[in-house]
């Protein structure tokens, strides 16, 4: 029961890293049409500005996420404005240029805060464990499922209850008749990259609290945001929730289960999904 | 005017050749005096995984060798370093062709890890190119000598060597009657473990369970999870993968219900003990290097690291800078004669103390060498090795 119960929870909580880091690039993809391979690599520089700030600077957690998320995103609109938005349509200098973003920001990393990993870090008052009934688990893995819990429904507000949420939804469906009833699309894509990106280095300091950061981060990571996006579909959030959660649980209950298949479960399952469900369980046509 | 001009510049251009081949003449000149230099190869991680390791083995080699003034024999010394890569084989095999071909090295010191030696020692056999490896190589000693055929001389010895009298010293001295480990699912991981499992063994210990964490693993809990509680937990893991478990190991309370012990705890240095902090304290692990040794040749290394890079050095920092040691010796030993057999003797006979004790090879190339069991202490907010038992002139298992 123990052994059920914990691995419900590291699956959950280790699902909620990947939704957060997984929902920006869904985002992008879906409404841009952009493969953004470099979005490990915002996910590593954020969690290594959470660390230079939380570990080294002794800045407030909370706090520290909120900088280290906007200066991901600052990278972001760099990026987008400066590179990606000459680059739409076009599938394979994209995948070309964000590749060589990744080497580029993995070693401006390495350069500058040297290549020793770090270790997981989090708020002091988030160590230990939480104690229940004579059952005790990590509070930083209680407060990662309550910090995307809390995102999940902050994303749904945004994408169904607000007027950007509804001219996002548009626009994945169709661009041009957006664009035709006067909405500025360049806009509304720099604005979208930049929280996307933004996202990223938020989930790098919160994920720095179970996987730490080092300069092979990005590459790590993005192989499983891209995995948690082709399983759950893309440009959909709710199917990226979907496709988090069942990579989390199965990586989990798969390690436990059946430590032997620990190094390919994920993506055996990805491969039957594909298999049954080419555009993932809740996929949707990529915008072109 | 103009011819004027012209007559000039053609004069001008002939003044810059001529003292350009004056230069150029006096340099070949007085290299030639001085000896065709001996080269030196090196190969180190600089990308990867083990990207911080790399530079570690770079500083040491160029601190042995500004010891020694960049002569050998009275020949000048070249050092020619390289990234092994981030454990792609094929980047190290090119490496070193290089190193052998183009450069035309006359002795190789790496590269770091046990797949990228094993990719590149049928080359270096055939090319009759002495290497010194830096860190134990994984695997069966009597099996890696037929691949390496006495041209790789393994002065970071075999890692079963190390790990099986730890495994002893775990059963017979610290009391443990049975222990569940874990370690990395790739070949050094599973030759650490597989030799320390059976030292513990062979003194009447029962091992409970084993888990092998897949390289790339982001969450541990799952094996947390499922962690039979034994006397001990014996634990070997790459850097990152080590922290991770470690802190999540001390989030679920586990240090009191299980301590831990490290075979080749190389994959944590002083720094990552302050990063871990108190967690730490109490850790037995096994270690070729100890900062602490008190041993002159040891201290002088230490002052000598901490004044030139301001950090303690640790067993990278040490290993290096012994093979570099072993490669001068070896030079030494021939007077400077690079011929590829000469060479090869001349260092299989190298004795030397250095600052991980005492160095020897056997005729098949294998180190013999010492390594020690320590503990981790805490003194006035630092955290360091303290050894508690030398493990003198350990041999490769089955050698």
């Amino acid at each position: 029961m123990d052994v059920i119960v914990q691995n419900l929870l590291n699956g959950i909580s280790f699902g909620t890293i990947l939704f957060l880091l997984a929902s920006g690039l869904s985002i992008s993809l879906g409404l841009m049409g952009i493969l953004n391979l470099a979005h490990g690599a915002i996910y590593m520089v954020g969690g290594y500005i959470g660390w230079l700030l939380a570990v080294k600077g002794g800045v407030n957690f909370w706090v520290t996420v909120l900088i280290a998320g906007l200066a991901t995103g600052l990278l972001g609109l760099i990026i987008e404005r400066g590179f990606l938005r000459y680059l739409y349509k076009k599938r394979n200098e994209q995948v070309l240029l964000t590749f060589g973003l990744i080497y580029i920001m993995t070693n401006l990393t390495i350069w500058i805060y040297g290549a020793e990993p770090r270790a997981p870090f989090t708020a002091s008052f988030l160590s230990g464990s939480f104690h229940f009934l004579g059952w005790q688990y990590p509070t930083a893995r209680i407060a990662i499922i309550m910090i995307g819990l809390a995102l999940v429904i902050g994303l749904w507000w945004l994408q169904d209850k607000t007027r950007l949420g509804a001219i996002v939804r548009a626009g994945m469906e169709d661009k041009e008749i957006v664009t035709g009833l006067g909405i500025n699309m360049g806009l509304v894509f720099t604005v979208v990259f930049f929280f996307a990106s933004f996202l990223a280095g938020f989930a790098g300091v919160v994920g720095a609290q179970l996987l730490g950061v080092y300069p092979d981060l990005s590459l790590d990571v993005l192989l499983l945001a891209l995995v948690v996006v082709v399983v759950g579909g893309m440009g959909n959030v709710r199917g990226t929730l979907l496709g988090s959660m069942i990579i989390g649980l199965i990586q989990s209950f798969g390690v436990a289960l059946f430590p032997e298949l620990a190094m390919f479960t994920i993506y055996l399952v990805m491969i039957i999904i594909l298999l049954v469900r080419p555009a993932g369980l809740l996929g949707r046509r990529v915008s072109r | 005017m103009r011819k004027r001009r012209l007559e000039m510049f053609g004069c001008t251009i002939c003044s810059v050749l001529l003292i350009a081949a004056m230069i150029s003449v006096t340099a070949f000149a007085a290299e030639t005096m001085r000896g065709k230099p001996i080269k030196i190869g090196a190969l180190g991680p600089m990308t990867g995984a083990a990207a911080e390791i790399g530079p570690k083995v770079k500083n040491a080699i160029t601190l042995r060798l500004e010891e020694a003034k960049w002569q050998v024999a009275g020949k000048p010394i070249e050092l020619i370093f390289q990234d092994e890569g981030g454990g792609d084989p094929a980047f190290t095999m090119a490496a070193v062709k290089k190193m052998v071909e183009m450069d035309q090295v006359d002795i190789i010191i790496g590269p770091l890890n046990t797949p990228m030696t094993m990719a590149v020692a049928p080359y270096l056999a055939r090319q009759k190119m002495v290497d010194l490896t830096l860190a134990p190589v994984a695997g069966d000693a009597k099996q890696l000598s037929n691949l390496f055929k006495g041209w790789i001389m393994i002065a970071g010895g075999e890692g079963g060597q190390f790990c099986y009298p730890f495994g002893e010293y775990a059963c017979s001295e610290m009391k443990f009657k049975t222990i569940s480990t874990v370690s990395q699912d790739h070949a050094a991981g599973k030759r650490f473990m597989g030799t320390f499992a059976d030292g513990f063994k062979s003194k009447g210990g029962t091992v409970l369970q084993q888990q092998w964490v897949p390289y790339g693993t982001a969450d541990m809990g799952p094996y947390l999870s499922v962690l039979k509680e034994a006397d001990a937990l014996a634990l070997w893991l790459i850097p990152i993968d080590i922290r991770r478990f470690l802190k999540q190991y001390d989030e679920r309370g586990l240090f009191k219900k299980m301590p831990i012990v490290i075979p080749r705890a190389g994959v944590i240095d002083e720094a990552a003990l302050k990063e871990l902090g108190d967690l730490t304290v109490g850790l037995v692990a096994e270690q070729n290097y100890v900062s602490l040794l008190d041993t002159p040749v040891n201290k002088r290394f230490v002052a000598a690291v901490k004044k030139k890079y301001g950090v303690i050095p640790d067993f990278y920092y040490a290993t290096s800078y012994q093979a570099a040691s072993v490669a001068l010796a070896g030079f030494e030993a021939t007077r400077g004669d690079t011929t590829p057999e000469k060479l090869r003797q001349a260092v299989a006979g190298v004795k030397l103390e250095t600052p991980t004790g005492n160095v020897a090879f056997m005729p098949s190339g294998w180190g013999i060498l010492d390594t020690y069991f320590v503990k981790v202490k805490k003194k006035d907010g630092e955290y360091f090795f303290d050894p508690i038992k030398k493990c003198p002139a350990t041999r490769p298992l089955g050698e």
